[in-house]
């Protein structure tokens, strides 16, 4: 490739480079199980987290109605960080090495929850605003942008609502069989 | 004995250790500017032992989170002084670790912060004029 063009190409992917890091975000995502929770069941959540750039340690705060869920013991850090003394007390904060960490669907952190009555029990994090001890520190300064996505708790179809599909179906069915005959 | 004690300075920097708030690295200014007790040039060296390294790192993650009051507070760790050990705190002590590279620093020193990616640009264009001349 001519020397001359192989450099504009690369001086066009440095100048891609530079745009997209100013509008970069750290998007922290909740998963948690898909098969339906029952009221009274323990479950787990992990927080994993899409860097833009490498962070230098997270803190976070779980957000959820606590009349529908509860947390169970202790949120367990990912090994990847080092689990710190968290000032709020819940435990989600880690410092990573001072090389940074970088990367996408990152593991953060593990957490057991219990379902304690039915309801739309939506589970978020949050952080809280001018808690230096919160948030994604960049590598070497200054605080990322961030983008949360909350995970709702799959429960089990209402029993009423099981018994009117069936109702309808079996009414559905008898109506086609006597238009038959 | 206890006159001589009084009188050391192992830093060298004209401040016996007894009074000195920084003995380990050469202060002899004494500044401490968030007024904790530790000097200016000691913040962050939290084992104290003269350098910051991995040690230090070590020791920091030990103290994070903790506030002024709490018995685990350490204010060679509260670099900004804020009062508080936090992540800006830890991002200044991995400054202090890991200092810039030589070349980055000298580019700041030049005022070049900015137009480094529009480098290679002058330089294809350069070379595209370059051409064109030897061809003509």
């Amino acid at each position: 490739m001519n020397r001359a063009l192989r450099d504009l190409l690369i001086s066009a992917a440095l100048g891609v480079g530079v745009v997209a890091e100013s509008g970069a975000t750290t998007i922290v995502t909740v998963n948690g199980p898909s098969s339906p929770v029952a009221v009274g069941d323990t479950f787990q959540i992990t927080l994993t987290a899409d860097f833009s750039a490498p962070v230098l340690g997270w803190g976070l705060d779980l957000t959820f109605d606590p009349a529908l869920v509860s947390v169970v013991g202790t949120p367990t850090v990912d090994s990847s960080w080092t689990a710190v003394f968290s000032p709020d007390g819940d435990g989600l904060v880690g410092l990573a090495p001072i090389t940074g960490v970088s990367g996408s669907g990152v593991l953060l952190a593990t957490v057991t929850l219990q379902l304690l009555a039915p309801g739309n029990a939506v589970i978020g994090v949050s952080v809280t605003p001018g808690d230096l001890a919160e948030g994604f520190p960049l590598l070497p300064s200054g605080f990322d942008t961030i983008q949360f996505n909350a995970f709702t708790v799959p429960l089990p179809e209402p029993r009423g609502l099981v018994l009117l599909g069936a109702a309808v179906l079996t009414f559905g069915r008898r109506k086609l069989v006597r238009n038959r005959q | 004995m206890a006159s001589h004690a009084a009188r050391v300075d192992a830093d060298a920097d004209g401040v016996p250790n007894s009074t000195d708030n920084c003995s380990v690295r050469p202060n002899p200014a004494q500044s401490d500017v968030d007024a904790d007790g530790v000097g200016d040039a000691c913040e962050g060296d939290i084992d104290a032992d003269g350098d910051f390294d991995q040690d230090d790192v070590d020791l920091f993650n030990k103290v994070f989170g903790r506030s002024i009051g709490d018995p685990a507070f350490d204010p060679s760790a509260d670099i900004d002084g804020d009062s508080r050990i936090t992540f800006v705190d830890y991002q200044r002590l991995v400054a202090l670790v890991t200092p810039p590279p030589a070349a980055a620093s000298s580019s700041r020193a030049c005022g070049l912060l900015g137009i480094e990616p529009l480098l290679p640009v002058a330089l294809a264009l350069r070379r595209i004029a370059r051409n064109r001349k030897r061809s003509v």
